[in-house]
């Protein structure tokens, strides 16, 4: 299989600060940053398990990607309920809205799902798409 | 390297005519679809290239998740590819955002928004191969 092709990607109002927050919070790590010699970042893309979000900064009024400010909605899959037990309580600790605790959902899942300070969706459980349905 | 962990997730209106309509224009297949009893889809797992892309229908939606306003970039293979997946896409009534260009970060890419506002790039640039360099 291919490593990741399909990629969430969106802007935010103030992306240094989103990137500080999504790393702090639930460790992804500035895989790239492009500057955009305004003080912005004209290209970020953060991992995390070895998969990838790309973000940058709000372009202004003509960029037809404001819409998606504050409306990424992104499903991780975590490696343990261990590490979804602690990301839910980083989470909470920085503030994250909480859209649904934690639990344990119907198909299977340890999960919960939080929306960081510009609104965007974070799922974060211990289902995986790519095994479960590979049997 | 792990397979994909990070997924992005959509939200249409009806799920079953996205379902079809994604792979009309760019050839996104079914990888795994939950329906209930009278065919609405619960769960949507869409595959391209051996990664996925997660929707469902925006009436059952406990989440409340956002609509019409994901935005998704795709790695293409090659500049072939791009270049059939930008007809297709076209053909499907697809409306373009930014049509077919070379980037001055070295993309033959494209991007269309699909019928509901979701915004999807395609491009030959791969963020795990140039950063490998």
């Amino acid at each position: 299989m291919p490593h990741q092709t399909i990629v969430p990607a969106f802007r935010a109002n103030d992306a240094k600060a989103l990137i500080e927050w999504l790393c702090r919070t639930f460790d992804f790590t500035e895989r790239m940053i492009v500057p955009d010699g305004n003080g912005g970042v004209a290209h970020a893309e953060l991992e995390w398990r070895g998969s990838l979000v790309m973000l940058g900064s709000a372009r202004g009024e003509d960029d037809p990607l404001n819409e998606s400010i504050g409306k990424a909605s992104v499903s991780l899959t975590a490696e343990s309920n261990d590490q979804v037990d602690e990301l839910y309580q980083r989470a909470q600790n920085a503030g994250a809205t909480i859209s649904f605790p934690l639990e344990d959902t119907d198909y299977g899942s340890h999960a919960f799902t939080v929306r960081d300070p510009e609104g965007n969706f974070w799922h974060f459980g211990t289902y995986d798409p790519l095994e479960t349905q590979t049997e | 390297m792990p397979h994909q962990t990070v997924v992005p997730t959509l939200r249409y209106d009806d799920a079953n005519e996205a379902i079809r309509w994604l792979n009309e224009a760019f050839g996104i297949t079914e990888h795994f679809v939950v329906r209930d009893e009278a065919g609405r889809v619960e769960h949507a797992q869409l595959a391209w290239r051996g990664s996925i892309v997660m929707l469902g229908d925006a009436s059952d939606d406990v989440h409340n998740l956002p609509q019409n306003h994901g935005s998704i970039s795709m790695t293409a293979e090659s500049a072939e590819q791009v270049d059939q997946t930008f007809a297709r896409a076209v053909a499907a009534g697809a409306k373009v955002i930014q049509p077919l260009t070379d980037t001055d970060y070295g993309s033959h890419a494209f991007t269309v928004a699909d019928y509901e506002g979701n915004h999807w790039h395609l491009g030959t640039y791969d963020p795990f191969v140039s950063q490998e360099q």
